[in-house]
């Protein structure tokens, strides 16, 4: 078993305990215990809860970290894929603007041709 | 014997245009699916931090009559400072689902073929223009097109190859970097689904104490609302069955993009991976429209 399948193992633990101790036999049983039997149970309900807490930050802590380690090649991946994009762009412009100005150019060289043949 | 070669260079042409469009829609697709799942992501970190402050307050109510002054003191800094590092840590994590959302919408950009019917009719125009100066360009031909359609498809051929070329050369540069990113995000969100379990339930069995057991435990007479509530409370119980979706969401992504960087995807993938994450969705606004009852 490794670290992080023990601390799971552990957290679920502490949420069934505390799940136990919130459900509604165990809330009646405890209103008919001793003083100081219902102290001696909130104060372990308190610690299993601040112990869930702790355990539920170091797990996120160990998913951050790993998501941190991850992020450059996220950022490089959008990077080269909005460059692609910027590049594609550039391509259209320019086929598209070439084909606008050839296309002008050949109805000139067509009408001057037509011009010509009328003289002749 | 020419005429034959030309035909099939043109449905060469023709079947690998028709390959690019079909992979282009699938980077399309998947691009949707991880939109979607962003947005549905980062609403269950919003709740995941409302819902651990508001789960950890229950147990202080409930606790702090059998504490001394000095020992809830003591209580509240602590669990409060716990609460500060979880806001942190949900909220770094959102900041890095923001970097995933922006990989999706630059994947969308880059797949959307659109915009590519411009650079077609220019190059439509282009030839029609010449057809004015020669009458074999105005009445070529290739296959049974007219030279002007030809040339309108042939440029959006060569814009949809650039596209492909494009994405499935950054799948294949950093696939793994994505496929342990979705892994990830699996893991974020199967610890938040079971801490957001942990927090129903415990609701669930606030509910079932106050609305349901004592009323009829007591002596007098039970409201007229009662039943009502019981029955409220046993089917809100069903919901609890329906919160591994939100782990099963991200992994459903997962698959889906292994099976676009095997060149195996399907629209069912695209299906199932919306279906899960819209199940999150739904699924939360069912939670929270319960609870708030």
């Amino acid at each position: 078993m490794n670290p992080s399948e023990s601390y799971e193992l552990l957290l679920d633990q502490i949420r069934k305990t505390l799940l136990a101790m919130s459900e509604p036999q165990w809330i009646l049983a405890m209103e008919e215990a001793t003083p100081q039997e219902q102290t001696k149970e909130a104060k372990l309900k308190l610690k299993l809860q601040k112990a869930k807490l702790k355990l539920e930050n170091a797990q996120l802590q160990n998913i951050l970290n790993a998501l941190i380690a991850n992020q450059q090649g996220i950022i490089d991946s959008t990077a080269a894929m909005q460059q692609a994009l910027a590049n594609l762009q550039i391509i259209k412009t320019v086929l598209s603007a070439g084909a606008v100005l050839v296309a002008t150019a050949v109805k000139i060289v067509g009408r001057l041709t037509k011009v010509k043949i009328g003289l002749v | 014997m020419k005429g034959n070669c030309f035909r099939l260079v043109l449905c060469l042409v023709a079947l690998s245009c028709g390959c690019s469009s079909v992979r282009i829609a699938h980077f399309q697709e998947f691009a949707k699916s991880g939109k979607a799942y962003t947005q549905a992501a980062s609403l269950l970190l919003d709740q995941a931090a409302i819902s651990a402050i508001e789960s950890d307050s229950r147990i202080l109510i409930q606790t702090r009559d059998k504490l001394t002054v000095a020992e809830r003191t003591e209580t509240i800094i602590e669990h409060n400072k716990l609460l500060k590092e979880r806001i942190v840590l949900l909220n770094d994590i959102r900041s890095h689902l923001r970097l995933m959302e922006q990989y999706f919408l630059a994947l969308e950009q880059l797949a959307a073929d659109d915009g590519d019917s411009g650079i077609g009719d220019a190059c439509a125009a282009l030839t029609e223009s010449m057809g004015q100066i020669s009458d074999r360009i105005r009445n070529a031909k290739v296959g049974s097109l007219p030279l002007p359609d030809f040339s309108k498809e042939a440029a959006k051929i060569f814009v949809k190859r650039y596209r492909r070329k494009a994405l499935d050369a950054e799948l294949a540069a950093r696939a793994s970097v994505i496929t342990k990113e979705l892994d990830l995000q699996q893991a974020v969100l199967k610890a938040i689904g079971k801490q957001m379990q942990f927090e129903f339930e415990m609701v669930l069995n606030q509910k079932e104490l106050d609305t349901v057991v004592r009323p009829y435990r007591q002596e007098e007479a039970l409201s007229s609302q009662w039943a009502a509530q019981r029955s409220a409370y046993l089917l809100m119980t069903q919901s609890l069955r329906d919160l591994d979706a939100a782990a099963g969401s991200a992994g459903q992504l997962q698959q889906s993009f292994i099976a676009l960087v095997e060149n195996r995807y399907t629209p069912a993938d695209m299906e199932i991976t919306l279906q899960e994450i819209t199940s999150v969705s739904e699924l939360l606004k069912k939670i929270y429209s319960q609870e708030s009852q």
